[in-house]
């Protein structure tokens, strides 16, 4: 063995190891140009090689899939597009009771001068022993229930139109992941008793929605928006 | 179509466009990516019935994270490592062993039907081979093979050293010689070879 012979080989392990990047193409200039160097001196790893060449022209001839991609895309941005109708729904109303706060704010600093300040704590304390005085008494409870639509709204959807109310402890993310599911959109809510009012796409139908939305434990509610043609309108909730 | 052509615009140009929430240029990226995604998602998890899900969550980030993206770095090296990380996640999920069969999944998937998919499982050797590796080195294989990284990338996308990528590839290669000893002549990974 001469010495260039015994510099080439001396690396055979590191380049035993580099082999399928060899293969595949990628390396650069100065490795490539080690591995070939190498494998002028060793029959080991021109065999390894060959190997690695039929591996990688194998994973090649893998039949293409001819799955078309658009439904997945649809479902997609229909999840996108439910995540920023929520998003831009809540933002809408974040900024309603930001703009009602600062218009108090603006209405009660000009008259909220330390000289006031007196008053209000003596109204305050009076309002506390008022609270414990009648805190023994039995008050009527005065419930108010809220139906999950609004007579007035109804002419504003269709048939296509699903009535939604989410369990509490669902995201953003989920809820517009479930309405992709049926590739819906928000076309209504939340309303303040938390509904949502969605759109199924044409083509699926209704029932199948409703199955889909009924049988998903993050969903508490799911009726459609408008009685069903033959079915009486009997209160889902 | 699974990379650009010459005319089209780069996968940096899209996510760049994608910041701006351009639809149009997140659909070509989708379209781009769709069936490099399947093939990886498919033969990392081999789970059939999640590959779509994976996918939209792997494009959803692209979507959502677009100006995050390094315009230095490659952009098939952002999303084979978000790809990586969303495969890791499905299969910890999973109960060991847990998959659907093939015939049962075709139903679940849209437009699989009459496609390549059947003969990927039946007639590819390969996809055998996969079965038999640990997902870690089936990632390192496809990713080499498949989509013709280098291992720095590869590292890059797996969050590991170089070196580790090295070693899973050793570890596949002796394995694939191990299982298809008449495709893959024993060439002795352990020995050392003769000089000419």
């Amino acid at each position: 063995m001469n010495t260039r012979q015994s510099s080439a080989y001396s690396g055979h392990d590191e380049i035993w190891l580099l082999i399928p990047w060899y293969a595949n193409g990628s390396l650069g200039d100065s490795e490539r140009a080690r591995v070939k160097a190498h494998l002028q001196a060793c029959l080991v790893c021109r065999r390894e090689l060959a190997n690695q060449a039929m591996l990688a022209k194998q994973l090649e001839q893998t039949p293409q899939l001819g799955i078309s991609c658009k439904p997945s895309f649809e479902r997609l941005m229909s999840r996108i597009h439910g995540e920023e109708a929520i998003k831009a729904n809540r933002n809408s109303q974040t900024q309603d009771k930001a703009q009602w706060l600062e218009n108090l704010n603006r209405w009660l600093f000009p008259h909220f001068t330390p000289k006031h300040l007196s008053a209000v704590f003596a109204t305050g304390l009076l309002a506390i022993a008022l609270a414990l005085l009648f805190s023994g008494t039995p008050f009527n409870e005065i419930k108010t229930y809220h139906t999950v639509a609004n007579s007035n709204s109804l002419d504003r959807f269709t048939t296509s139109d699903i009535r939604v109310i989410f369990a509490d402890q669902v995201t953003e993310r989920e809820i517009g992941k479930l309405i992709g599911s049926i590739q819906g959109n928000i076309v209504d809510g939340p309303n303040p008793a938390g509904v949502y009012t969605i759109r199924v796409a044409d083509g699926m139908p209704l029932t199948q929605a409703l199955n889909q939305l009924r049988g998903n434990k993050s969903i508490i509610f799911a009726e459609p928006a408008l009685p069903q043609a033959g079915k009486p309108n009997g209160g889902g909730g | 179509m699974s990379k650009a052509q010459p005319g089209e615009p780069g996968d940096n140009d899209l996510i760049l466009r994608i910041c701006s929430a351009d639809e149009v240029a997140f659909e070509t990226l989708y379209k781009r990516y769709y069936p490099r995604l399947f093939r990886f998602v498919f033969r990392v998890t081999r789970h059939l019935d999640q590959i779509e899900e994976i996918i939209n969550d792997v494009m959803y980030v692209v979507w959502k994270r677009a100006s995050s993206f390094q315009p230095e770095a490659r952009a098939s090296t952002w999303i084979f490592g978000i790809a990586h990380k969303k495969c890791l996640k499905s299969m910890s999920g999973r109960l060991p062993g847990e998959h659907l069969e093939l015939e049962d999944a075709i139903d679940l998937i849209p437009g699989v039907q009459d496609s390549g998919l059947q003969n990927l499982e039946l007639e590819d050797w390969v996809s055998v081979a996969f079965s038999k590796l640990p997902a870690d080195q089936r990632t390192v294989l496809e990713l080499t093979y498949q989509q013709g990284l280098h291992y720095s990338e590869i590292a890059q996308i797996m969050d590991c050293p170089e070196n580790t990528v090295k070693t899973r590839m050793f570890n596949a290669r002796k394995k694939l010689k191990s299982l298809f000893p008449d495709f893959l002549p024993e060439s002795s990974a352990d020995n050392r070879g003769n000089p000419l």
